[in-house]
């Protein structure tokens, strides 16, 4: 068989009750060295697809293949894979150094080998001084740094992380996403990271897997992600605050919104309905276009979030922090038309103007 | 209000002082008794401490019977029991916790079922098992009769459960292997509920009275409890030897007096534990 990425998915489904599928049908290729964000809502199947990974949940249908060999048979102690646990689980205990070595003692490395290695680990994550403590004495960032030099002392080119730094306060998550982002660069071992924080997922990853009750909606890096969502779904999922999805009004002569009639363009597939998605940064306060009713200002320093209602559905507009706007004001607003995403409404699915076709390269987008 | 407190606290203090008295009382008159004469103890005068203590008690009632090698076999059954049952009741508890097979929860409940079987009932199929075994009359039968111990596996399971499922799943994809995590991770984190099955099995083994007495013959092989019965209940002149029963029974319990001394906070715990699952 003719194997591309070091991980995939083919056709994965697991059951734990052998009616619903948890996940669906699931086809994933993780590209050596690649860092992959799976993100999605919390129960959408991010863990248990982590899991049947790292061979700690069987797999109900379909084959999991590491580096070209199927794993579904192979014990989780044999897949060679590290793994790091929302809640660290470190072994209490153990000491800091024990902790890290365990992976190590459990395959027989040699004595100096392993006190080499520790050492060598400890002092990349700072953790030099604090080898003889047990976890309980340690503060919640240095468990975190103990649980990754478990994974990272192992050597394996395989790194998995369910939700790492959701433990940890903003400020800390925000270095520990820095240090991980380096360490990645440095080890570059292939990482897949599993996270429900939007952020975290743009910031860290290479390519972002976003799931959804199961289900793939769709694969790409960051980039894509935010500028071509594939879905309904997706368009609502990232961005904070979300992109504003406007549902058209179909007439004789066209589509409309809020009264005023929107140019459309061409699509390869005939929708059933049309929503319209726009970002607040490409929304205006204008004096014409679509009227707007400004029922909330949320003033963040930097920028200020204008929240209206308009055609009778809630919008956001970004607007920059100096220009005064007021509660209650009746006034107008534009979107940058390149910037405008299309859904069938009856689908969810993004639809592509027929007179500029994308080129399947930039975008992989999943139709499931 | 605090004052009031405090004298509350104090009646209890007392009540609870008189209640250990009287319950360490039969020990302490035991021990004493073992260095007082006959008349001492029977003569019609009640002296609390032995007016000239009688040392010698101790060489002559170990003259009148093996009372070291029967302390020896009791210890020697009940150490080999505790280790054996342990190590046994550890792999089941594990298996039970950490394992997923069909028919875990069904294994669970017919293990716990025995637990309500009174120990009488079983007695005569033991004896024919045990005597099939060709190991009547031997140490090796009392101690195989005693391996498995129902609340010993019930005591481990519940401590096996405790043990965070986050760490099972992390020693596996450390590479660690079923039995590395059972010995390396579970029984580590469940020391004291090891110590506390070892305690309470230690106790009851060495304490052990009615089926050794049922399938040993031979004085070798007798545990003390059952020689000190054989040889003061069945010997004639009881009231000659008063004393040196006594000193008889101040050997027996010495074993376990040192192990009380030094695990002394984890009898505690044993105790509250097998009270508190009890009922
Ligand atoms: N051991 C299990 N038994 C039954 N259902 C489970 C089990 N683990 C997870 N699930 C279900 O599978 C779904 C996905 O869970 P999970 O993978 O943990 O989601 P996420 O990590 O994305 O929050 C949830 O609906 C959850 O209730
Ligand atoms: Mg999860």
């Amino acid at each position: 068989m003719f194997v591309l990425g070091i991980i995939e998915l083919k056709n994965v489904s697991k059951s734990f009750d052998n009616k619903t599928n948890v996940i669906d049908d699931l086809n994933l290729t993780i590209e050596s060295g690649e860092f992959v964000v799976l993100l999605g809502p919390s129960g959408s199947g991010k863990s248990t697809i982590l899991r049947m990974i790292a061979g700690l949940e069987p797999i109900t249908k379909g084959d999991l293949f590491i580096k070209g060999k199927r794993q579904n048979d192979v014990p989780a102690k044999d897949r060679d894979i590290a793994m790091v646990f929302q809640n660290y689980a470190l072994y209490p205990h153990m000491t800091v150094f024990d902790n890290i070595a365990f992976g190590l003692k459990v395959r027989k490395v040699n004595k100096g080998k392993i006190e080499e290695k520790v050492e060598k680990v400890a002092e990349m994550l700072g953790l030099t001084s604090y080898l003889k403590r047990k976890p309980k004495d340690l503060s919640g960032g240095q468990q975190q740094r103990v649980a990754l030099g478990r994974a990272i002392v192992r050597d394996t080119d395989i790194f998995l992380m369910d939700e790492p730094l959701s433990n940890l306060d903003a400020k800390l998550r925000t270095t520990m996403r820095e240090e991980l982002v380096q360490l990645h660069r440095e080890l570059s071992a292939t990482t897949i990271f599993v996270t429900h924080d939007q952020t975290e997922a743009m910031t860290m990853a290479d390519k972002i897997v976003v799931i959804n009750e199961g289900k793939v909606q769709q694969i790409g890096t960051p980039a894509e992600i935010y500028n071509y969502p594939a879905n309904l779904f997706v368009a609502g999922f990232i961005g904070s605050p979300a992109m504003n999805l406007l549902p058209l009004q179909e007439n004789r002569s066209g589509f409309a919104f809020a009264g005023q009639m929107i140019q459309t363009p061409g699509f390869t597939t005939q929708p059933d309905g049309l929503i319209l998605g726009i970002r607040p940064e490409d929304c205006k306060i204008s004096g014409k276009g679509y009227p707007v009713k400004i029922t909330f200002i949320e003033d963040l320093g930097a920028d200020q979030y204008i929240h209206g209602i308009s055609g009778g559905r809630k919008v956001v507009i970004r607007e920059s922090p100096d220009k005064r706007f007021r509660i209650g004001q009746h006034t107008f607003f534009t979107m940058n038309p390149e910037k405008i995403s299309w859904f069938d409404k009856k689908t969810g699915k993004r639809l592509e103007p027929a007179d500029e076709p994308f080129t399947g390269d930039e975008l992989r987008v999943y139709h499931g | 209000m605090a004052k009031r407190e405090k004298i509350e606290k104090l009646i209890l203090f007392l009540i609870l002082l008189a209640i250990g008295l009287f319950m360490v009382f039969p020990m302490v008159w035991m021990m004493l008794s073992s260095l007082k004469t006959t008349e001492e103890i029977l003569g019609g005068s009640l002296t609390l401490l032995p007016s000239d203590p009688q040392w010698s008690n101790f060489p002559k009632a170990l003259e009148m019977a093996p009372f070291l090698r029967f302390v020896w076999n009791s210890f020697f059954t009940a150490s080999v029991i505790v280790i054996v049952q342990l190590f046994l009741s550890s792999l089941l508890a594990y298996a039970l916790t950490q394992m997923e097979f069909k028919g875990r929860n069904t294994l669970f409940m017919i293990v716990l079922s025995t637990y309500m079987l009174p120990a009488a009932a079983t007695y005569v199929p033991s004896y024919v098992i045990i005597s099939r075994l060709g190991l009547m009359d031997s140490l090796a039968g009392i101690i195989v009769s005693n391996l498995a111990n129902v609340f010993t596996i019930f005591l481990l399971r519940q401590n096996f459960l405790k043990v965070p499922k986050e760490l099972i799943e992390a020693a596996r994809a450390d590479g660690a292997s079923e039995w590395t995590i059972l010995w390396k991770i579970v029984a580590p984190m469940s020391k004291n509920a090891l110590i506390n099955a070892s305690i309470l099995s230690f106790v009851l083994n060495f304490n052990n009275y009615l089926w050794p007495s049922l399938i040993t013959n031979s004085e070798e092989n007798y545990l003390i409890s059952v020689g000190l019965n054989r040889f003061f209940n069945t010997q004639g002149a009881f009231e000659q030897t008063f004393p040196l029963i006594m000193a008889a029974t101040v050997i027996s319990v010495l074993p376990l007096l040192i192990i009380y001394f030094v695990l002394q906070k984890y009898f505690i715990s044993a105790v509250s534990s097998s009270s508190g699952l009890k009922g």
